[in-house]
């Protein structure tokens, strides 16, 4: 019980609303007994009809609408430009060929999605798998494995306990690729599920390597993707660290292709 | 399913006004601030639930009005206002990588800051035990969080004492 300190303001707020929970009534039940204490949830009460007085909520209201949407307009505008310079647009014309197989494949294509690790299961850590797509089938690449230009690669992944994920990859120029979500910003998914992207990628000839990242949250927030596909670029190319901020786990996956003197 | 803004100003819209004010020290910059909040609440409304909607309000206020002294560099005159100042002004490690508008996009406005963490400790007096139960930390994550924090107000009031 608190007798000795002052109610904190988020407290009194919800004490003049009437929405502390059982155990903050306990938590200041002797508080909420004085009279002091009384006056100044009485008091606010008495602002919050000032405050609707002298700002009206069908005006507020209308005013937050308006801002609404000027920053709507405005995020389009910024958006749009931004896509194309920074993102898939450019790559798959300039620097990747989108190879049109497998097109009818879906999630759960059991040929490959049964063998993705079994960190699947619903509250696990997410996988991610590479295969590399040849005339007799497809292989599943090992992690740190020798690729080549015009190798046709496929990415896997499985959920796990991830309730938000998003994948990239950047290559030994610095260039980020984004590979899920792919075209809506919606980077939710659900727990459990095992999805193998229904397209595949012709490797270019950059050098070096190709970093694959699979960037998970528990929280079923949105990920704003460009930023943190930017983020993972910025760290690989200045001295491959990777670095996220709380929250965001991350998983890797390299293949590794021949240098620039190799090449 | 999605919050009811205009439910949720018609109830918590003086109280969000009364925080500003006392954030900003301004009547104009509250009233912007506050509707600011709204318009986060309208871009969120599908992913936000309206369980303890008014202390999310709450700390979503505080946090655009931190964000807002920091780039305006403007504070209240409030007895509390040097030390929200400093807080605004505070560098933080979530700082280093990221703008804090990215950062709260990233996490698209689930995520508390430190700096509205650090208001609710130090400026509000809540215990780390009741600002961890509203941001849905623990008690040892709140204090982590703090920590750096509380490092440079600290250094701040060593350099007053010995200029």
């Amino acid at each position: 019980m608190t007798t000795n300190r002052q109610i904190p303001p988020l407290m009194l707020e919800k004490a003049a609303a009437g929405l502390l929970s059982a155990g903050e009534l306990r938590m200041f039940a002797d508080a909420l007994d004085t009279a002091e204490v009384q006056a100044q949830i009485d008091g606010l009460r008495s602002a919050d009809q000032r405050i609707r007085d002298d700002y009206p909520p069908v005006r507020m209201l209308a005013g937050i609408r308006e801002k609404y949407d000027a920053r709507r307009r405005a995020r389009r505008m910024v958006l749009i430009p931004a896509a194309a310079t920074g993102g898939v647009v450019l790559l798959a014309l300039a620097l990747w060929v989108v190879v049109p197989v497998n097109r009818d494949l879906r999630e759960d294509t059991p040929s490959v999605a049964a063998s993705l690790p079994y960190e699947g299961i619903k509250g696990g850590m997410p996988g991610l798998s590479v295969f590399r797509n040849g005339e007799d089938g497809q292989e599943e690449m090992a992690d740190g494995a020798m690729a080549s230009k015009g190798d046709v690669l496929q990415l896997a992944f499985s959920t796990g306990g991830a309730q938000s994920l998003l994948v990239c990859s950047v290559d030994g120029r610095g260039t980020v690729t984004r590979h899920y979500p792919q075209e809506k910003e919606n980077t939710l998914v659900t727990p459990g599920q095992r999805v193998l992207l229904p397209f595949a990628f012709e490797l270019d000839d950059a050098p070096g390597y190709e970093k694959f990242f699979l960037v998970w949250s528990t929280e079923p927030a949105q990920m704003d993707v460009a930023a943190v596909c930017d983020l993972l670029a910025r760290g690989t190319r200045q001295d491959g660290a990777t670095r996220l901020p709380d929250g965001l786990l991350l998983r890797e996956f390299t293949v590794r292709k021949p240098s620039a003197e190799e090449q | 399913m999605a919050i009811d803004v205009e439910a949720a100003y018609r109830q918590f819209g003086p109280m969000v006004v009364r925080r500003c004010r006392k954030m900003l020290g301004s009547e104009e910059a509250a009233v912007d601030a506050a509707q600011d909040t709204f318009v986060r609440l309208m871009e969120y409304r599908e992913r936000l639930s309206e369980q303890a909607l008014c202390s999310l309000l709450y700390r979503m206020a505080t946090n655009v009005c931190l964000n807002r002294l920091r780039s305006q560099r403007r504070r209240p005159a409030d007895p509390d206002g040097e030390l929200i100042g400093r807080i605004a002004d505070a560098r933080l490690p979530e700082d280093r990588f990221l703008s804090m508008s990215v950062l709260q996009r990233l996490f698209a406005g689930h995520r508390d800051s430190t700096r509205t963490i650090a208001v609710l400790h130090l400026v509000d007096g809540m215990t780390l035990q009741e600002v961890a139960d509203e941001v849905g930390l623990s008690v040892s994550g709140v204090r982590k969080r703090l920590a750096p924090l509380r490092e440079q107000l600290a250094q701040l009031e060593r350099e007053e004492v010995n200029p």
